[in-house]
């Protein structure tokens, strides 16, 4: 999905319609879910649908993808559902399942997960890695918790190579600030 | 030629790439065999093959058995592909890929014969570039030869993978006049090799049947996952087969593949399970346990499709629990069990139980990736508690 809203920024720019990459001056707010992210001023976002990606400055190297996901509703690639309030562990087994049916993350390896906590909601953290349909090694942060009906999940996705170790540490801040306001 | 023979011949013509072969090629057919070839790495390296050694020489033994001798360059071999969905398929070089999905509901070596007579006659009858040259008289062709067709949502990883040759092969299928002559040819193939004909409609009826299972609109884009072309595959293989002599039923059980296939079979139900194919992991169990009566590996299976179908029916969550109780009882070193029972006895409250579930987990599986998640768990226990 991510990929797709990124080739979808692409051709935006293109014809010049569509979703669009801004320029962070303040939170960014995604309406739907109420999420609130503050990311460092003069990075990039773009929010389309329930999702936002945010970015210093190209989605090729370093991006933060921000989504909700329904609870009783299948994952993009797998028929298993999330279920309300669900333990975070298990929430993650269900993401986990869903990258392994994800043909984009070839060679897709869990290297940990570990409990975390977002907006002071028991979470899970997957620490990943896979190689990208170009075959260039990825490494992938994803954190996540289940409240409600609703599961938040974050993913910081960057080339294994330099980028993801360099902009770990600042992904991992704009999680821990993440708070939810009133959705729409 | 000795199938064994044959098979070392095959491997050691995969070692060397198709040089000066591909030299005696009209163009667009020499371009079809690289764009194969590239599209064979890709699946080769995806992480989606299923390794399985004993289990790919046997289906390349049944393979060759089946082709017997192929004219150049076509080399017959076949891969197993990690995926749960009902799909083979091969490349105009001879490469052919099956899914453990569909590997796992096939009954016996007639079957399988069948499906790689048909498979492999789209190689050696060149069916890619004869569908390339139509749709290139038919103005496609720059579509055929562009973009991958891609965009494969809810399941079908593999599909996603492919590239134009592969989704011919794996998912739209070649024209139906070369698919009838894919069933006249493979049926004739696995007449010849000496397997049962009866067996040949018997596999399509068993595909038809295995894809009424998942609700329709979830199933899978592949050929082998359609239901109007299985339709297309029973009827011409039922007039085939009322052409031939058939053996009569003795009630055969072909051991040799049943010994095979079991492992596959085992691992296709963790498969289907992850991928929420519930209803496919259930039918597979049962058929595990008629083929494999005592194995009490299949529990743990049990206890997982029961755990992920059904997560919010208190019901099968208690049963699945007894299967992990009864698993610990049956063998004190696996660790999983205790993992699953420990969250359970955490969800009820339950905090003694929870913690030793948890230390017996921890003790008996000291480098698990979710360690720290096992050890925040008994933290928060014991938080509570003081």
């Amino acid at each position: 999905m991510k990929r797709i809203l990124i080739s979808l920024a692409t051709l935006s720019v293109l014809i010049g319609c569509g979703p669009e990459w801004r320029t962070v001056k303040g939170p960014v707010i995604e309406t739907k879910s109420g999420g609130v992210l503050k990311a460092p001023t003069g990075w990039k976002y773009m929010i389309k649908d329930k999702q936002v990606l945010i970015t210093p400055d190209s989605p090729d190297l370093a991006v933060l993808c921000y989504q909700t996901l329904d609870a009783e509703k299948p994952l993009a690639r797998v028929k298993q559902k999330i279920q309300t309030d669900m333990l975070a562990e298990d929430l993650a087994a269900v993401i986990t399942d869903n990258y392994r049916f994800t043909s984009e993350y070839s060679q897709f390896k869990v290297v940990e997960t570990s409990p975390a906590t977002i907006n002071e909601n028991d979470a899970f953290l997957i620490l990943s890695e896979y190689k990208s349909t170009d075959g260039n090694p990825m490494k992938m942060l994803t954190m996540g918790y289940s409240k409600g009906n609703k599961a938040y999940i974050f993913e910081f996705t960057a080339p294994k190579r330099v980028y993801f170790d360099k902009m770990k540490p600042e992904m991992e801040r704009i999680i821990s600030l993440f708070v939810l306001q009133l959705a729409e | 030629m000795a199938p064994k023979t044959i098979l070392l011949f095959s491997c050691l013509i995969s070692l060397f790439p198709m040089a000066g072969l591909t030299q005696t090629m009209e163009n667009d057919e020499a371009e079809i065999w690289k764009m194969s070839q590239i599209e064979q790495r890709k699946l080769d390296e995806s992480g989606y093959i299923y390794q399985d050694d004993t289990l790919e020489a046997y289906l390349n033994t049944v393979l060759l058995k089946v082709t017997g001798t192929v004219p150049l360059p076509v080399v017959p071999h076949v891969k197993v592909l990690k995926s749960p969905e009902l799909n083979a398929f091969a490349f105009p070089t001879g490469r052919m890929y099956i899914h453990t999905g569909l590997l796992a509901k096939l009954e016996n070596e007639s079957q399988l014969a069948t499906l790689f007579g048909h498979e492999i006659t789209h190689s050696t009858h060149k069916h890619a570039i004869q569908g390339f040259r139509h749709q290139k008289s038919t103005s496609d062709a720059v579509a055929f030869l562009g973009v991958i067709s891609g965009g494969f949502g809810l399941i079908g990883a593999v599909a996603n993978l492919l590239g134009n040759i592969g989704y011919m092969a794996s998912v739209s299928g070649y024209s139906k006049s070369n698919e009838t002559e894919a069933d006249e040819v493979g049926f004739q193939k696995m007449k010849a090799a000496g397997y049962n004909p009866a067996e040949a409609p018997a596999l399509f009826r068993i595909l038809k049947n295995d894809i009424t299972m998942e609700e329709p609109d979830k199933q899978a884009p592949y050929f082998f996952s359609s239901h109007p072309k299985l339709e297309d595959r029973l009827k011409n293989y039922q007039r085939l087969l009322n052409f031939s002599e058939v053996r009569p039923d003795s009630g055969y059980v072909d051991s040799v593949f049943i010994k095979k296939t079991r492992a596959v079979l085992f691992d296709n139900i963790s498969i289907d399970v992850q991928a929420g194919r519930f209803n496919s992991a259930k039918h597979s169990i049962s058929i595990y346990e008629k083929r494999f009566p005592g194995d009490d590996r299949i529990l743990f299976r049990k206890a997982d499709l029961l755990l992920k179908d059904q997560p919010q029916n208190s019901e099968s969550q208690e049963k699945a629990m007894n299967l992990f109780k009864r698993i610990i009882e049956l063998d004190s070193t696996l660790a999983a069990p205790h993992k699953e029972l420990g969250k359970w006895y955490f969800k009820k409250g339950e905090s003694t139980l929870a913690i030793t579930h948890f230390e017996a987990y921890l003790r008996l599986a000291p480098q698990a990736t979710d360690r720290r998640f096992i050890e925040g768990y008994i933290r928060k226990i014991n938080t509570k508690t003081e």
